[in-house]
């Protein structure tokens, strides 16, 4: 099992420099812009380079980078969508809802206006190339409930992709 | 859904493109932001061990209108850490005093009317060279044909000439009883030795486009730093340290 230690100066470029542009378009499908993007970007590797994170291998090392991105971007959609609410204690408080995008393709625009609860699983499908069982071991859910997330996004963007199609 | 509309998701993620610049922006601001947050974890965990004089934070004390002219403004003083290279891509030199810090304008302890505020002035401005000899005991001028030439005392432990040399500033420091501190960072990306008796070292960081280059050595029980910000060659500098030894 080789250990990849991300903790020296090269090694640390190294690892940005294999990663840094999925990191950022995972981080940009849960953000919709290029500002925020960068940022969760930035965070994710800087918990990175201030933590000894040693990885197996870079399967490994992609899917801590998946999780990781994800959880942090929406933590930061969640905080928005907060100071919206005004309580964080309200019985209502919305969805975490994608923000508003930038001019984009429309399959990118309807994939930018899920929900924040489905992008982990549509990225880790489309993008990743990941079974549905795999899913469910990266995100540590049940796989009823990886393959029903899944149903539900593609049945979302369908409507989507219809709707834009009739305008 | 069918095939092809899956086949569009995956391309319309695979066209995320970054902005331009964005790989080597993001890259610097990492390094920042993984420099802060270690700083301030070292602070939070140990703030016994911390030396509070070198942990001055910004004030600005606006005197009463009967008293404007002591309005004293207190530069802060970035205390930066040295990090071993396999620890990380940000090197940072660790000293007593920002290279970009403001110049202060009074002397130290005064209080200041409608705020009583005592403040420790971590620089002073001196006049010349014999001054800072007579405060620490410091050999340490500018080089001949230097222009411009300023002195200060830091923290009452380092010496600091500021100057002009063919077309170039320069920051010189020396201290007989601390570490120096020129709050420097970036990624290095050259160090190399010029004088093993003197133990003397150039050391090059690239901050993005910025390059940064500084000199330290030893003389006896002092330490010299001198360095460079706006774009010295690496021979330039290399003429100076000759000509201040």
């Amino acid at each position: 099992m080789q250990e990849i230690a991300v903790r020296n100066a090269t090694n640390f470029e190294e690892f940005y420099e294999r990663n840094w542009k999925f990191v950022y378009r995972l981080c940009f499908t849960y953000m919709g812009n290029q500002a925020d993007a960068e940022d969760c970007t930035e965070d994710v590797f800087v918990k990175v380079f201030n933590k000894k994170i040693e990885f197996e291998d870079e399967t490994h090392e992609r899917k801590w980078l998946s999780v990781t991105a994800g959880n942090l971007c929406k933590d930061r959609l969640r905080s928005a969508a907060r100071k919206e609410v005004c309580s964080i204690d309200d019985e209502n408080t919305p969805e975490i809802a994608a923000p508003e995008a930038e001019d984009h393709s429309d399959v990118l625009q309807a994939v930018l206006e899920l929900p924040a609860k489905y992008k982990d699983v549509i990225w880790l499908y489309y993008y990743e190339d990941h079974p549905t069982e795999e899913i469910a071991k990266i995100l540590d859910r049940p796989s009823s409930t990886v393959r029903n997330q899944l149903r539900d996004a593609r049945n979302l963007l369908k409507e989507k992709l219809e709707e834009m199609i009739r305008r | 859904m069918s095939d092809n509309n899956d086949k569009r998701i995956k391309e319309a993620l695979e066209s995320i493109e970054p902005a331009e610049g964005a790989k080597e922006r993001m890259l610097a601001n990492i390094k920042r932001k993984a420099a802060e947050q270690s700083e301030t974890a070292r602070e939070i965990n140990s703030p016994e061990k911390m030396n509070m004089e070198e942990n001055i934070k910004n004030v600005t004390v606006n005197a009463s209108k009967e008293s404007s002219e002591n309005t004293v403004k207190v530069a802060r003083i970035n205390r930066i850490v040295r990090w071993a290279a396999p620890l990380a891509a940000c090197l940072v030199l660790v000293l007593a005093g920002s290279l970009v810090i403001p110049r202060l304008l009074n002397n130290s302890g005064k209080t200041i009317g409608g705020n009583n505020v005592q403040i420790a002035n971590p620089i002073v401005e001196v006049e010349n060279a014999d001054a800072i000899k007579n405060q620490l005991g410091l050999d340490i001028d500018a080089p001949k044909g230097a222009e411009n030439v300023t002195y200060s005392v830091i923290m009452g432990q380092t010496g600091e000439v500021r100057f002009d040399l063919d077309g170039h500033n320069y920051t010189f420091r020396g201290s007989k009883e601390t570490d120096i501190i020129i709050g420097l960072y970036g990624s290095e990306e050259k160090a190399e030795k010029l004088d093993t008796k003197k133990n003397a070292e150039l050391t090059v960081l690239r901050s993005g486009e910025e390059s940064y280059k500084m000199i330290n050595w030893e003389d006896g029980k002092t330490k010299f730093v001198i360095a460079n910000t706006d774009g010295a060659s690496e021979d330039q500098i290399k003429a100076v340290f000759s000509k201040l030894n």
